[in-house]
């Protein structure tokens, strides 16, 4: 089974520590909310897991193994969806998902089948020769879910896949392939700023604040703890 | 003319001017044709552009070292007016046209006349720094200049004449806007070779032997039609100079009036990134992709570049390749071709031109300089779509490409291979050209300058094969990474470095070719330029070193430098 985990990660941008020895594990067949105000250090922990910024000080283990970003093997075993996905602004959705098959080396006979099946769910297979850059956000994002969904790779990094501009036929699908993927024992992390899209959904609930963990459990721990008075999370439950 | 310069910035004016700075530090939205275009827009305005820039430094070359006379001065004067035309044309094609600002301006709430004041921030100063420059040229034209007596009478002169040759190129500018970006285009770039070409006859009717076909065409006629040779037509000449200057003057301040962003031709351009219908969802599942990864033509890599990496990268490498984005490197191929072409001109400069007979003093100087251009052409890097993405990967942050290149599985020693393999392929296209021109050039400065070949070899050659890879590694790896907290402190920190890293490079240089002359002349042994050239490849390697060394400790990987804090306190309000 596919486990991550963070040991004492330290981040600093400037003289800000936006993470502060962060100590974080998880494994295959989780769902995990990453929760937080803005700045709150959700983004950059997602980035320190995938390599993409690097750590002042600390380790990341995939699979009980120390990844450092040149580990090539190590980063095809997850998949990080940011803010604005990486797509290749001048290429269709095809090219972009034959791209990513090559630097993920995923050659799987049903894979355009697959493809097809998820452009579809998504309301994007009209679009699948226009360029990207053409294409609306919302639409970018629903390209890159479709690769995700194709590529499938153990682990799926999500930065506020909630907030990316996608139509509720896009949500709705996108809630559809994380339970798919996480009957399959796919670990997933997002972050989000909304309780609402926690309640009911994700089995954990990290939340961070000024680049520290304040809660790690459940989401009615974490109602628990609001109650009992602590304003952060009492804010957050709002 | 000018009157916004003096207007004071806001605050909300210098978030304005931070965000487009931000933004601008980024990638161009390469998808975009005009982007596409702008390379080899560059490239055939570049090449005359150094050719010329090479003349206006024997054209600037004060009248006491080369003496005075009305030809020279022609020669100067025209070479001047190419220069500003030039500088003009470049200003106004990779500035005002910019898709990407385009973009990025008509998604900010900020009124047009921000957008205007952005647009010709920097205008008014250039123009102004130009006109100093070329009344500075003006005073050491002739060799009288320097009595006094002369000098006031000579100051006015320069200035109308000055004005009459940035005439024509500004009022390409502002019929442009004038236009609010409608003119496109093609009328511009018409508008701008005419403009040059009315610059270049006068030029080219030096060149042209008494009595040849070429003469027929009567390039020195057409210098009439330029606005400074009004100035010589007596009243009526000054009289059609003035309303020339009043109509530009005009035009540039309707143009301001008219200004409007979204009508720009740059915000068109950018019209379809910015807002996108929702098409239909309601495609048929049964509608299945009917080809796959493999027989679908890529937009990037067509079947040419497919088969063209494919001698150079790997399958994987490929993939990478596909997924930054990168092209076939078209200047490396094309470059050495245009060198060869340029040979032909050395040849027809030494046999042909009329220069030898009436000018014989330029001869050397042309050949000089018309050698230079082609060795520059040979010796110039292309732009490294590796090298390029390797640092911006390097740094670490910023720009949506940064973070897509992050997001992929690739590897920092990986884009380091890659970057090799195509500086490699570019030396296999190069060096051929290079020797020949190495040869031609030995022969022809042997001849005029008694100059041994070997030395003119060696000084010609170490550059290109030694030090051009290494040098700009190491120095786009210390100019690609931000060791330095954006303060004043910080940007301070980082110049010192980079002045650290450049002035012991730029004396080793000098150190290795003045020792390897000596050397060469048989003056000296060949331990002291061994000692320097050895340094020099030391500091070069080292720096390579270094800088990724730091890297690796500060950004760019996942450990090493604990942090100075170990203990933290949480305050909850």
């Amino acid at each position: 089974m596919v486990s991550l985990e963070l040991r004492n990660v330290w981040k600093r941008f400037g003289k800000q520590d936006v993470l502060s020895g962060v100590n974080w594990q998880a494994s295959g067949g989780e769902l995990v909310a990453l929760m937080g105000v803005n700045g709150a250090g959700k983004t950059t922990m997602l980035r320190v897991m995938s390599g993409m910024v690097g750590a002042e000080s600390g380790e990341v283990f995939i699979n009980g193994k120390h990844f450092t970003r040149d580990d090539v093997e190590l980063r095809r075993q997850f998949f990080l969806l940011g803010d604005e996905p990486a797509l290749i602004p001048q290429g269709s959705a095809i090219m972009n998902l034959a791209t990513m098959a090559k630097l993920w080396q995923i050659d799987r006979p049903n894979l355009e089948e697959v493809a097809a099946e998820w452009m579809d769910r998504f309301g994007v297979l009209s679009l699948r020769e226009k360029p990207v850059s053409e294409l609306s956000r919302g639409q970018r994002y629903k390209v890159a879910l479709v690769i995700l969904a194709t590529l499938r790779p153990p682990i799926w990094l999500m930065d506020e896949p909630f907030a990316s501009g996608m139509d509720a036929q896009g949500l709705r699908t996108l809630r559809q392939l994380i339970r798919e993927g996480l009957e399959e024992g796919v670990l997933v992390v997002f972050s989000t700023q909304l309780i609402e899209m926690v309640r009911g959904f994700a089995g954990r609930v990290t939340v961070v604040s000024g680049g520290v963990i304040l809660h790690n459990g459940t989401v009615p721990e974490l109602e628990e703890k609001a109650r009992a008075g602590d304003p952060y999370l009492a804010m957050l439950m709002d | 003319m000018f009157g916004y310069l003096t207007l004071r910035d806001n605050e909300r004016e210098k978030r304005f001017r931070r965000a487009m700075v931000i933004r601008g530090q980024g990638v161009p939205a390469e998808g975009e044709p005009w982007i596409r275009v702008i390379p080899w827009i560059r490239l055939l305005l570049g090449i005359p552009f150094s050719i010329f820039l090479g003349l206006i430094c024997i054209g600037l070359v004060p009248a006491w070292i080369w003496g005075g006379g009305a030809a020279l001065s022609d020669f100067r004067l025209t070479a001047l007016g190419v220069f500003v035309a030039g500088f003009l044309v470049n200003w106004v094609g990779h500035r005002m046209l910019q898709p990407r600002e385009g973009e990025i301006l008509a998604s900010t709430p900020a009124r047009d006349i921000l957008v205007w004041r952005h647009n010709f921030w920097s205008l008014p100063r250039i123009l102004l720094g130009l006109w100093a420059g070329i009344l500075i040229v003006y005073l050491f034209r002739d060799s009288d200049l320097r009595t006094t007596n002369t000098f006031g009478g000579l100051l006015v002169d320069s200035l109308f004449k000055s004005t009459a040759w940035i005439l024509l190129p500004l009022f390409g500018v502002a019929w442009q806007f004038f236009r609010r970006g409608g003119a496109g285009s093609a009328m511009l770039f018409t508008g701008i070779l005419f403009g040059v070409a009315l610059l270049l006859a006068p030029l080219l009717s030096l060149f042209i032997k008494p009595g040849s076909s070429l003469e027929s065409w009567n390039f020195e006629a057409i210098r009439k039609l330029l606005p400074v040779s009004w100035l010589s037509e007596g009243p009526a000449g000054w009289i059609l100079f003035s309303l020339g200057s009043a109509w530009v003057a005009m035009q540039w301040r309707n143009a301001r009036a008219c200004f409007r962003l979204r009508d720009t031709w740059a915000a068109v351009m950018a019209a379809p990134a910015i807002s996108h219908a929702e098409p239909s969802a309601s495609a048929p599942q049964a509608a299945r992709l009917q080809a796959t990864s493999e027989q679908k033509r890529p937009r990037v890599l067509g079947n040419f570049p497919d088969r063209f990496f494919s001698l150079l990268w790997t399958q994987e490498e490929k993939a990478v390749a596909r997924a930054l984005g990168f092209r076939v490197p078209v200047k490396s191929i094309a470059k050495p071709f245009l060198a060869l072409l340029l040979l032909p001109v050395l040849g027809w400069l030494a046999e042909f031109s009329t220069l030898s007979e009436k000018y014989p003093e330029f001869v050397l100087p042309l050949t000089l300089t018309v050698l230079g251009v082609i060795w520059l052409l040979l010796l110039r890097g292309w732009q490294s779509r590796v090298i390029a993405c390797a640092f911006q990967k390097f740094s670490g942050g910023g720009p949506r490409r940064v973070m897509a290149m992050g997001a992929l599985p690739i590897a920092e020693p990986q884009m380091f291979w890659m970057y090799w393999k195509e500086f490699l392929l570019s030396r296999v296209l190069v060096i051929p050209v290079q020797v020949l021109v190495l040869l031609l050039a030995a022969k022809v400065l042997n001849a005029q300058l008694q100059a041994r070949e070997g030395f003119v070899i060696f000084v010609m050659l170490g550059p290109a094969l030694f030090l051009n890879s290494l040098t700009t590694w190491a120095g786009l790896l210390w100019q690609g990474i931000e060791l330095f907290p954006d303060t004043l402190l910080g940007i301070i920190k980082s110049f010192a470095t980079k002045f650290a890293y450049s002035i012991p490079l730029i004396a080793l240089v000098i150190l290795s070719f003045w020792t390897g002359g000596e050397w060469l002349y048989g003056d000296h042994s060949a331990t002291g330029f061994v000692l320097s050239a050895s340094f020099l490849t030391a500091w070069c390697f080292g720096a390579c070193w270094l800088m990724r060394r730091v890297y690796a400790q500060g950004k760019g990987s996942l450990m090493v430098v604990p942090p100075k804090r170990k203990s933290f306190t949480i305050t909850l309000k």
